[in-house]
């Protein structure tokens, strides 16, 4: 991680802060508004025509996706929130009336009488509209069949087969889908492709399991997930499910006709029609439960878009097995599933870390924390990096010895010895960070090097072939590695590693920006730009970026009375919670000002001791109700 | 305009309208995809993140009948989302390091500087309330110089002053914020 200057901690504002940044933001003149608004109008037409030559209802809303001509591989985030979004078309709507709610109970004689939904449109519309008011408990299969650019000699199809299951109670969702395209729309030959995905909500988070890549990822809902619908796309008509009919949103009765009764997969069905100029619908909807069973349309443009879906086997309530969220991550976990990250940094620029980012812990109850345990494993070696208190590491290796590994509950008013090493190694691995980006560096060696770079990087460096206070273009310096810590390359690793894991993102930006320079390079010359990191190996000497001004980082304070809270305590690694006061004064006892860094440790098994793997800064206020639960 | 008079311009000349949205919420999405993307993204990278918001501002607002009613909401979230996407994909192909300022003006914040390890709410609040106490068009200038980016001779044209007159209130105005920031316990 980098340190950043004054203006930079703007970077990614709270939205509270826009309406400032907008004020004092650049005008933007005439002249570059209208070469703006070119290129946005360009684009606003073409995406337009092919809109409006593939959404299959006039009512649809514009959802981003734009589908018919060619397969767009939709990033794998996307995936779970459009499935999402249908639940918030129904799940996320007000109640109806009390008479209309039965939610998996047997009618008594009590009930006010039921509208007649296969004569009154608007009873039927209330009833769809509400469909999870009227079960507990959903189990279902389906297959949908859709397809696109027809003509004589072409077609796009996308048969997808599915199987759901959902608790509207409790509300989590499994939905686990096979689908199979093939396309010989493009001129460039046909293309097929088969996948299998099994996707889990629950909370504000979702799970998405990819069974051809036999990985998992979990992605976060700025709300529980069935309010989410911000991505709603024609293809995936499966949303439809649980009613999404636009019409019946709309409630509007000229929009659609009843056409009588019906029955798929054993259940008594209301059969709707609509059409427009795009084409006709027919609509099966289980009357009881609002919920739609069957699905067919028929294009009416020059080239056909055709959909079928149709329920193959459904159960509600008792009858139905809705998978719960512990029995889904027993069965990520038995099957082997990797965690995957599609997006390998963060906002920050940070690594993300697979089994950080995707934390299964929200499918069951947190395990509560302690800390009275510690490794039992063997003493750890007598050297460890020169900065740790000697004798707090010689403290905590005795009690090592004789404790053992226990579930039992902390003591919350002792601060263990393992919450002092974690504090310790915590703060040299800020020292430590602070160093390998140039602060707070001992010194450097005498010359330097001058290395030409790409224009296109941007580069301006201060002079210090000529030291005249002057900068250059497009070059950057180096000066020799001369710190106390560190003045080679393999120095500097074991210096890295004194705090850090190899599989830290400190350390594999490390040995990222570690680059060595090709043998024909000279002092004076020019570097692509793979070469050009914050280190560069030169016949065998070590040099780092030359600074180009002081440098300096904002100093955290800490307070005895929130000492580090440890939690997730195994033989082999720990979580440890870090109050920390920025830019405050003194006393620093307000823990809703405190920011909070979430630190994962790990027994390193190179030196049998405790280094740093991930380091995840928290808004203020996990600290405190890490804190309060612990103290209440 | 309200939404509703937008819906009419649309009906009687979409390019109108567009026009008219660009101008009353360019800034606004301005704003939020250089706040997303100043760190990772070139000026050219943002405005192509910028003419990408407004063409789905355009298509959403023919299509999407809830649009209207917040549209400010509406295309705020709309500018982050994209803003995001863009951050994630100029991330991951990141070998960009420029270091672009004036150099005179490059070491009047090289000594104020903040571990990114700082979640920085905090700090981003007190920052802003000291910059705008330095009243305008200081602050203006401040924030268009060092956030912003700009050169002294594009805020000159904005402020209606020289290109050196820019400089100096710049050197002054950050002295000044030194000082007010040493007092708020923000220093080296």
């Amino acid at each position: 991680m980098k340190n950043t200057d004054l203006f930079d901690i703007f970077e990614n504002a709270e939205d509270e802060l826009m309406e400032d940044l907008t004020e004092m933001s650049p005008e933007i003149s005439d002249e570059r508004l209208e070469e703006l608004l070119a290129v946005s109008e360009r684009n606003y037409k073409m995406k337009k025509k092919e809109y409006e030559r593939t959404r299959k209802d006039k009512n649809k809303e514009y959802d981003g996706a734009v589908s018919g001509v060619e397969r767009v591989k939709r990033p794998v985030w996307l995936r779970p929130l459009a499935v999402a979004a249908s639940f918030v078309l129904v799940a996320g709507v007000a109640a109806g009336t009390a008479a209309l709610f039965r939610k998996g109970r047997s009618r008594n004689a009590d009930d006010p009488p039921l509208a007649d939904v296969y004569t009154d449109k608007a009873a039927l519309a209330e009833l769809c509209l509400n469909s999870p008011n009227y079960y507990n408990k959903l189990e279902a299969s389906y297959v949908l069949v859709n397809i696109n650019n027809k003509t004589e000699s072409t077609e796009t199809r996308t048969t997808t087969e599915a199987h759901f299951e959902y608790n509207s109670g409790e509300q989590y969702l499994l939905f686990d889908s096979e689908e199979n395209y093939f396309s010989n729309y493009m001129s460039d030959g046909d293309v097929t492709s088969d996948s299998h995905w099994t996707h889990y909500y629950y909370k504000n988070k979702s799970v998405a399991v990819s069974h051809d890549a036999a990985h998992y990822e979990v992605m976060t809902y700025d709300n529980d997930w069935y309010r989410n619908r911000d991505y709603i796309s024609d293809n995936e008509f499966y949303l439809d499910i649980f009613n999404a009919s636009s019409f019946c949103k709309s409630l509007d009765p000229d929009k659609f006709s009843i056409k009588g009764k019906d029955t798929v997969c054993g259940r008594d069905c209301v059969v709707i029609e609509s059409e427009d100029e795009y084409g006709r619908s027919t609509e099966y909807y289980d009357a009881e439960t609002g919920v739609e069973l069957k699905y067919v349309s028929e294009g009416k443009t020059s080239e056909e878009h055709t959909v079928d879906f149709e329920i193959t086997d459904i159960k509600y309530n008792g009858d139905a097995h809705v998978t719960t969220p512990s029995e889904f991550r027993k069965w990520i976990e038995d099957s082997g599933f990797e965690p995957y990250v599609s997006i390998a940094v963060d906002e920050n620029g940070n690594r993300v870390d697979p089994a950080v980012a995707n934390n299964l812990d929200f499918l069951n109850a947190p395990e509560k924390p302690f800390t009275t345990a510690v490794q039992t494993a063997v003493a750890p070696a007598a050297t460890t990096a020169a900065d740790v208190s000697t004798a707090a590491v010689v403290t905590t290796t005795a009690e090592a010895a004789e404790e053992t590994v226990t579930m039992a509950a902390p003591d919350e008013n002792v601060q263990g010895e393992l919450e002092k090493y974690a504090f310790e190694l915590y703060k040299r691995s800020e020292t430590v960070n602070d160093k390998i980006n140039g602060i707070g560096v001992s010194g450097y060696g005498d010359g330097f090097l001058k290395v030409s770079v790409d224009p296109e990087l941007g580069y301006r460096s201060y002079d210090y072939e000529h030291n005249n206070s002057q900068w250059v273009d497009n070059v950057k310096f180096y000066l020799p590695a001369a710190d106390e810590n560190f003045t080679t390359a393999d120095e500097l690793r074991s210096y890295v590693r004194s705090a850090f894991t190899q599989n830290s993102f400190v350390y594999r930006w490390l040995e990222d920006n570690l680059i060595t320079a090709p043998d024909d390079f000279e002092n004076g010359g020019y570097l692509d730009s793979e070469y050009i990191g914050y280190y560069l190996i030169y016949r065998g000497k070590l040099y780092m970026t030359a600074p180009g001004g002081g440098k300096g980082s904002l100093e955290p304070e800490y307070s005895e009375a929130y000492p580090v809270i440890i939690t997730n305590k195994t033989d082999t690694s720990f979580t440890a919670y870090v109050a920390e006061w920025y830019g405050g004064s003194e006393p620093y006892n307000d823990l809703n000002e405190a920011t909070c860094a979430e630190v994962k440790y790990v027994l390193d098994p190179e030196f049998n001791d405790w280094r740093i793997n991930d380091i995840v800064t928290r808004p203020p206020g996990v600290y405190k109700e890490l804190y309060d639960s612990r103290n209440n | 305009m309200t939404g509703n008079e937008l819906k009419e311009l649309l009906e009687a000349s979409p390019e109108e309208c567009h026009r008219q949205l660009m101008k009353e919420y360019g800034r606004y999405v301005y704003a939020i995809v250089f706040n997303k993307l100043r760190s990772c993204g070139t000026r050219e990278d943002i405005e192509e993140c910028f003419c990408d918001v407004f063409t789905d501002i355009f298509l959403r607002f023919e299509y999407d009948e809830k649009y209207v009613s917040d549209i400010r909401g509406y295309i705020g979230t709309l500018a982050k989302r994209k803003a995001i996407d863009r951050f994630r994909t100029l991330s991951a192909a990141d070998l960009h390091n420029a270091h672009a300022d004036e150099e005179e003006m490059a070491e009047l914040v090289s000594d104020i500087s903040v571990d990114e390890l700082v979640d920085g709410s905090e700090l981003r609040r007190i920052l802003l309330q000291k910059i705008k106490e330095l009243g305008e068009p200081d602050s203006t200038i401040l924030m268009q110089k060092f956030y912003y980016e700009r050169s002294s001779a594009e805020i000159a044209k904005t402020v209606s002053m020289t290109a050196s007159s820019v400089r100096s209130r710049i050197t002054r105005a950050m002295g000044k914020l030194r000082i007010k920031l040493a007092e708020a316990g923000i220093t080296r």
